[in-house]
This record gives C-alpha cells, sequence and structure tokens, in this order.
C-alpha cells in the first residue's frame, strides 16, 4: 500500500494551493470590467428584450401583459414557419462556404506566383460595405440588367433567368453572393492555419507517394481541423444574424417571404410595423435558434473529431 | 487582501448593480407618455430663444425642394423671430426607421412629416393628437382633413399640399401607334383595347415595375378611391371595411386584367422597381403611359419628353363617378410628443399649412395648395392639365387608411401576383391576415 504524501507536496498535487488562490482572485477583478461590459450590452439587454416579449409593448403608453400570447401567435403563424424554413435553406450554402476558400487557400501553397496578391484580390469583396455591394448586385442581376443582357448577347438568352424575383432562384443566388463576399476571408484563415500545420508531415506524404487530393484529405484537412470547425461555426451564426444587409438591400424579403430571414423579419415587425413585443418574442426566438443550432453543430463537431470534447482533451494530457 | 468574502461581496454587489438596471428598464412598462396636453398647441409661443428640430424627407422629394423648405422656415422665423428652425432632410428609404427609433427612444425632433391615417396610427404613442390644435384659418380652409383621420379618431398630422394620381401620356407614342389618348381613356373597354393595340405595335403600354410593389399599391388606391362613395369612404378610415371586401378583390382583377391585355410590358417589369426604374423607362421615351401623383414627376416626363400631357386614368367598371381621381394631401406635419416647446412646434406645423407657406412651395417646387381659400395661377402646360384633375371637387383618396401591414404584404406579393406564381386568393388572404394583424 502506497503512502499517501502529506504536507505541501500532497497540495501541490491536489492542484489548490495559496499560490493559485490569490492568482484567481487577482485575475477575477481584472476580468470584472469585461464582465460589467458584457453584461452591459449584450446580456442586460437580452433579458430586457425577453421581458417585454411578455407584453404588448407600447413605448410611451401602457404595456399591457401577454403572457405567452406573443409566442404562441408567433409559432402560429405560417409567415414565421416559412422564414425558419428559408434559414434551414441557407444553411445548405454551409459546404460551399467552407470548401471554396479551403480548396483556394490550399492551392495557394503550392509556389503559386503572386499568391499575395490573389490573397489580396480575394480579400477585396470583404472590406465593401454590402449595401454598396448589394446594389450593384442588384442593378447587374434585373432582368433587363448587364448579365441577363450579355446572355442574350452571346446566344445564351435560355439561361437569362429573373433571378431576384423567382422564388426558386433569389435564395440560391444570395448563397452565391455570400460566398463572393467571405470568400477572401476564409482564404486568409485557412492560409494562416495551412502555414501554420507541421510542414514535415506534407513532405513525408509526399514522399510516401500521396497524391494531391489524398494529401489534402489525409493531411491538411486533419492538421486545420479545429480552424474548420471554428470557421464552419461562424459562417453557422452568420445566417442568422448577418444576412440581413444582403436582403435589405437586393430583395426587401421578397418575392413574397422567398429570402426573407429572422434578423429581416424582427426588423419589419419592430421598425416597420411597430409591434414591438411582437418582435421581442421573435428576438428571444432568434437567440434560442442561434443557440440551439450552435450547440448541435458543436456536439457534431466533436463526435467528428473536428473539436476537442472534455474526454478527449483528457485522454491528450494522460491524465 | 483578495480574500473569499471580498470576492462574495464583489459578485453580490455586481449582481445587485444588473438587478437594479433591469428593474429600472423593466419599470418603464408602465410609463405613460410626456406631459403637456393638446390645448398647448396652441398657447401663445413664449419669447425664449428656441430651436425646434424638423425631420423630414420632403425637401429631397424635388430637385428645388431644399430651396422651398429653407423659404417656408425663414418664414416662420420672421414670424417667430424667437424660433429657430432646425430642419433635417432625410432620404425617404431610411426614413421612417429613424422616427420608428425616435418614437422608441422618446427623444429626437419636435415636428415630423408624416402620413396620416394608418401610417400616422402607427406611431401614435409619439405623436399629439391635433384635431383641437388647428388654428381657427386653418380648421376652416384646410382640405383633405378627413381622409387623414387614424381609426382610433384622432388627427395626428395636419394635411398638407395636394397630390393625384393620373397618367402621363405620351402623345408620339399614341400618334405612332394610330391611337388617340382620348379615346383610349374614356372607358375602361378603350383602355384595354388601347393596351393590346400598343403591345401589337411593339410599344409598351405603362412604365412598370413590380418589384417594390408599388405600383400595385398605386393602382389600388385609384381602383378602390373610384369604388368607395364618401359613406364607404368613412367606414374605410374608421377600420371597419377589410381588405378581403369585394372592392379590393374586384380591384386586384382589375390589375390583373391589366396584366393580360399587355399594359405592363411583361416579365421584364417584374425585376425593376417603380420609382427608379419604371420613371425612367417612360423619361426615355420607351413607354405610352405613366402613373404619377406629382406635378414635379409631370414637369420632369415633360422635360424628358416633349410630347407629353396629362389625363385622368379611366374609371373602373365598379366607379361610383365619372370623373374622380384618386387624390388628397401630399403629406403631414405632425407634433412629437416628447417635445419641449409644445406651443412653439404647434405654430410651426400651422404654418406649414398656411397660405403663406403653400404658396412658396407652390411657386417653387409646384405641389398645389390643400387649401379653398387659396387658388393657383396655372401657366405650365403639366400645369393647365393637371391642377384641373386635382382640384375636382369629389376626389379623395382611401390611401392613408391602408394599414402598414397590408401595404408592406401587398408590396412583396405583388411581383408573385403579376407573374402568376401566387393567386388571387392567396394574395387576398395574406392582406387580409395581415389586415387583421393591425387591428
Amino acid at each position: 500500500m502506497r503512502k499517501e504524501p502529506d504536507g505541501p507536496a500532497r497540495k501541490r498535487r491536489s492542484g489548490f494551493s495559496l499560490e493559485n488562490s490569490r492568482f484567481l482572485d487577482r485575475s477575477l477583478i481584472l476580468l470584472l470590467p469585461l464582465v460589467a461590459l458584457e453584461a452591459a450590452v449584450f446580456f442586460i439587454p437580452l433579458i430586457y428584450v425577453l421581458n417585454q416579449s411578455f407584453y404588448d409593448w407600447e413605448p410611451g403608453a401602457v404595456s399591457t401583459f401577454l403572457g405567452w400570447e406573443n409566442y404562441t401567435t408567433l409559432f402560429g403563424e405560417s409567415q414565421f414557419w416559412q422564414v425558419v424554413s428559408n434559414q434551414g435553406y441557407y444553411l445548405l450554402g454551409l459546404p460551399l462556404w467552407v470548401l471554396a476558400p479551403l480548396l483556394v487557400a490550399y492551392m495557394l501553397r503550392e509556389r503559386v506566383p503572386y499568391a499575395g496578391a490573389f490573397r489580396t484580390i480575394y480579400f477585396i469583396p470583404t472590406v465593401m460595405s454590402p449595401a454598396i455591394v448589394g446594389l450593384v448586385f442588384r442593378s447587374l442581376l434585373q432582368d433587363d440588367g448587364p448579365i441577363n443582357a450579355s446572355l442574350r448577347a452571346i446566344g445564351l438568352g435560355f439561361l437569362a433567368q429573373p433571378w431576384l424575383t423567382d422564388a426558386n432562384l433569389v435564395k440560391p443566388v444570395i448563397i452565391v453572393l455570400v460566398l463572393w463576399a467571405g470568400f477572401g476571408t476564409g482564404v486568409l484563415i485557412f492560409s494562416a492555419a495551412l502555414s501554420a500545420a507541421p510542414q514535415e508531415q506534407f513532405e513525408a506524404a509526399r514522399l510516401d507517394g500521396a497524391g494531391y487530393w489524398k494529401e489534402l484529405w489525409y493531411i491538411a484537412v486533419p492538421a486545420i481541423r479545429p480552424t474548420i470547425a471554428l470557421w464552419t461555426l461562424f459562417q453557422v451564426v452568420s445566417i442568422f444574424l448577418f444576412m440581413f444587409s444582403w436582403v435589405y438591400v437586393l430583395t426587401n424579403g421578397g418575392p413574397g417571404l422567398a429570402s426573407t430571414t429572422m434578423d429581416f423579419f424582427v426588423y419589419q415587425t419592430f421598425i416597420t410595423f411597430g409591434f414591438f413585443g411582437a418582435a421581442a418574442a421573435q428576438s428571444v426566438v432568434l437567440v434560442a435558434m442561434i443557440v440551439v443550432v450552435a450547440l448541435v453543430f458543436v456536439a457534431v463537431a466533436q463526435l467528428a473529431g473536428f473539436i476537442s470534447g472534455r474526454r478527449n482533451a483528457a485522454q491528450d494530457t494522460g491524465r | 487582501m483578495f480574500d473569499k468574502a471580498f470576492r462574495h461581496r464583489t459578485t453580490a454587489l455586481a449582481l445587485a448593480a444588473a438587478g437594479s438596471m433591469i428593474l429600472a428598464a423593466c419599470g418603464s412598462n408602465n410609463s405613460s407618455g410626456s406631459s403637456g396636453g393638446v390645448s398647448a398647441l396652441l398657447k401663445p409661443v413664449p419669447k425664449a430663444k428656441i430651436t425646434l428640430t424638423v425631420w423630414s424627407f420632403m425637401p429631397g422629394e424635388y430637385t428645388k425642394g431644399p430651396q422651398a423648405y429653407s423659404a417656408v422656415v425663414k418664414a416662420f422665423e420672421a414670424k417667430y423671430p424667437q424660433v429657430k428652425i432646425n430642419l433635417e432632410n432625410m432620404p425617404y428609404g431610411p426614413y421612417f426607421g429613424r422616427v420608428r427609433d425616435a418614437t422608441v427612444a422618446r427623444k429626437g425632433p419636435d415636428v415630423i412629416t408624416m402620413y396620416g391615417g394608418a401610417q400616422a396610427y402607427s406611431y401614435r404613442h409619439g405623436l399629439y393628437p391635433l384635431q383641437n390644435a388647428m388654428q381657427p384659418a386653418v380648421k376652416k380652409n384646410l382640405k383633405f382633413v378627413a381622409d387623414n383621420y387614424s381609426k382610433d379618431g384622432n388627427l395626428y398630422i395636419l394635411p398638407a399640399g395636394t397630390y393625384g394620381y393620373a397618367l402621363v401620356v405620351n402623345r408620339r407614342l399614341f400618334a405612332q401607334a394610330g391611337i388617340s389618348p382620348a379615346h383610349a381613356l374614356s372607358s375602361w373597354s378603350n383602355f384595354l383595347g388601347s393596351c393590346r393595340e400598343l403591345s401589337a405595335k411593339g410599344i409598351q403600354p405603362i412604365a412598370s415595375g413590380w418589384k417594390d410593389g408599388y405600383l400595385f399599391e398605386t393602382f389600388m388606391y385609384m381602383m378602390s378611391s373610384e369604388m368607395m362613395d364618401t359613406a364607404t369612404l368613412k367606414k374605410w378610415v374608421a377600420g371597419k371595411i377589410p381588405v378581403d371586401a369585394p372592392m379590393f378583390k374586384t380591384a386586384t382583377g382589375y390589375i390583373l386584367d391589366m396584366n393580360k391585355a399587355g399594359c405592363f410590358g411583361g416579365k421584364a417589369a417584374l425585376g425593376r422597381n417603380m420609382y427608379d426604374d419604371a420613371f425612367n423607362q417612360y423619361y426615355a421615351g420607351k413607354t405610352a403611359m405613366m402613373v404619377t401623383g406629382s406635378m414635379s414627376t409631370a414637369e420632369q416626363s415633360y422635360h424628358s419628353v416633349p410630347s407629353t400631357t396629362v389625363m385622368r386614368f379611366p374609371q373602373v367598371p365598379g366607379s361610383k363617378y365619372t370623373n374622380l381621381i384618386d387624390a388628397g394631401a401630399e403629406t403631414g406635419w405632425g407634433v412629437t410628443k416628447w417635445t419641449k416647446y409644445p406651443e412653439a412646434a404647434g405654430a410651426f406645423v400651422n404654418f406649414l399649412v398656411s397660405p403663406q407657406a403653400e404658396t412658396i412651395i407652390w411657386k417653387t417646387v409646384e405641389v398645389p395648395p390643400n387649401l379653398k381659400n387659396v387658388t393657383v395661377k396655372t401657366t405650365t402646360p403639366m400645369q393647365k392639365a393637371f391642377v384641373p384633375l386635382m382640384e375636382n371637387p369629389v376626389n379623395h383618396t382611401g390611401f392613408e387608411a391602408f394599414p402598414l401591414t397590408v401595404l408592406a404584404t401587398y408590396e412583396r406579393n405583388a411581383a408573385p401576383l403579376i407573374s402568376g406564381s401566387m393567386s388571387p386568393a392567396e394574395f387576398t388572404s395574406q392582406a387580409q391576415s395581415a389586415f387583421q394583424q393591425s387591428h
């Protein structure tokens, strides 16, 4: 039977000591301003909106308590479910938004001349205002706009479509435009991750006769799995939070509700119609949707080994 | 120094601060608005120097708009030297969103541009009722007041100026097609027939854009106004007629009949907006007609297409009139409830609808006054053609009573309806759901 050590050595093994306690207290104090800021900017407004969602919220007048009515009305509206299905449709763009920049970043590793210039060119759309880009594309994609006119001029008139006014086409078009706008950021992020990956693994794979695509799949992708997971999670959240400017400028949610997103729906309910309580309920539902989808994504990513869970971390350290 | 007790005290303090912030914010649920009754708007303006902030998109609506409103402001300041007007011109697009933000925040401008009826009702908690805040001369002479009441029985804006929906007509294109415009617009059946004839000759009859939905709304206003007698209009303004009533379904049917007759130029119009793209079509001489409500657009049309004249839209089969056009106040002015200067704000909105101000606006940007005691002298060809149409005493409009939710539904569903991907029954059903939402 092994004798348990006692005294200071025992405390060191358990991980708690007077030294550690002092460090935790200081860091807590240093974190307080950030926590206060986060609370003021995010949590308190969220709790306020949550509270208002139970009222017929009327700024400047008496707000009547409604209980769950705003929510039951929302879930009973066919428009809400159409918007939810639109969000689901936009999620289909995820593979494109992840794979396209990944592939291009991987290609730019291959001693491409002026790779930096390419990365700069790809990044230009990212720094352009979505409002301006949206206006330009709205003009380009009109029925009698330059794109359709060019197609007709070269005898490909059968390809000319009502890109933004056909309910079946408008969402795929927006998915492609979002790819165009965010492509450069993805290329930069993946390029940085690939350059930080151990290069000897790539060399070893080549020496072993691995081809281009095997190198990508068996070496590159596993080496930058956390980056891929992070970028994918960012895209997932963007679908719920950063589509507004595209929808507002390009389509105003139309035709019908075909391109409306939840954030645009909330905006319209609050700003255009002045149904403040209903908009508060929609906001709460939007936050809940983001949390649920993000949690599902993290669970799937952990299962697939793209990010480490607590059990995996323990295995990694041997504890 | 940083012991456990200190940590606990710090955490407790933070939680207490957060809790009191939440309670303070939640406590505003039962606030009842700022003080200052309606009668304050008619009291004499105090002598102390003040600045009134006015938000409007109107100066930007006309080429000489800034000039016109600057002259109005100067005239008011000459009358009330202690009041300085800070007129902030904003683009139309984000304007109502900014007013909404100001209404929620309970701070911002003292006076705003606002349409009456349903739109003003949507902002009612931020606006003073003005039915008892009109100066006697204004009350006696102001037109279009009844049309601008909201369904709660309050008048939240004073209506200013006059618009009237009519057609600018390119006589050269009609002549090219061998059609007389007077004959084409003499009856509904002749009108549809002329659309077919113009289309057959490769001329797009009406400048069109469905993407933003405004063209649909415009025709809905025009047609439903023709089908409403005075009693029906009163019920509609009071919110007692739903949008799935036969009158509105019939109007939708008439618009689809126009589409079938080729009036709008086919699928290309689906991707166009009304005010940018459709107007440019007419100015470029590519269409035989265009709907407009404003003199300035008529003048621009005449400037671009010298063979332009203005003619009345034909009466639809269900019309209760022989020569009515949808016409009413061009805009309105409201006083915000959070203003610190209700007397000055009341004086300013009354001034904006006074003969002096409306005459300035007429002379500079050709918006006819909406005053019974002011007649204007018409000098240009467009004024001679358009003003008599606008000043027909039987004219009215139900436009202000369309709830915002219904208009938004019309706007987003106009292109699907015209393209055939949405049935008229579904279109009406969605509009009616939106109507119920607003009630």
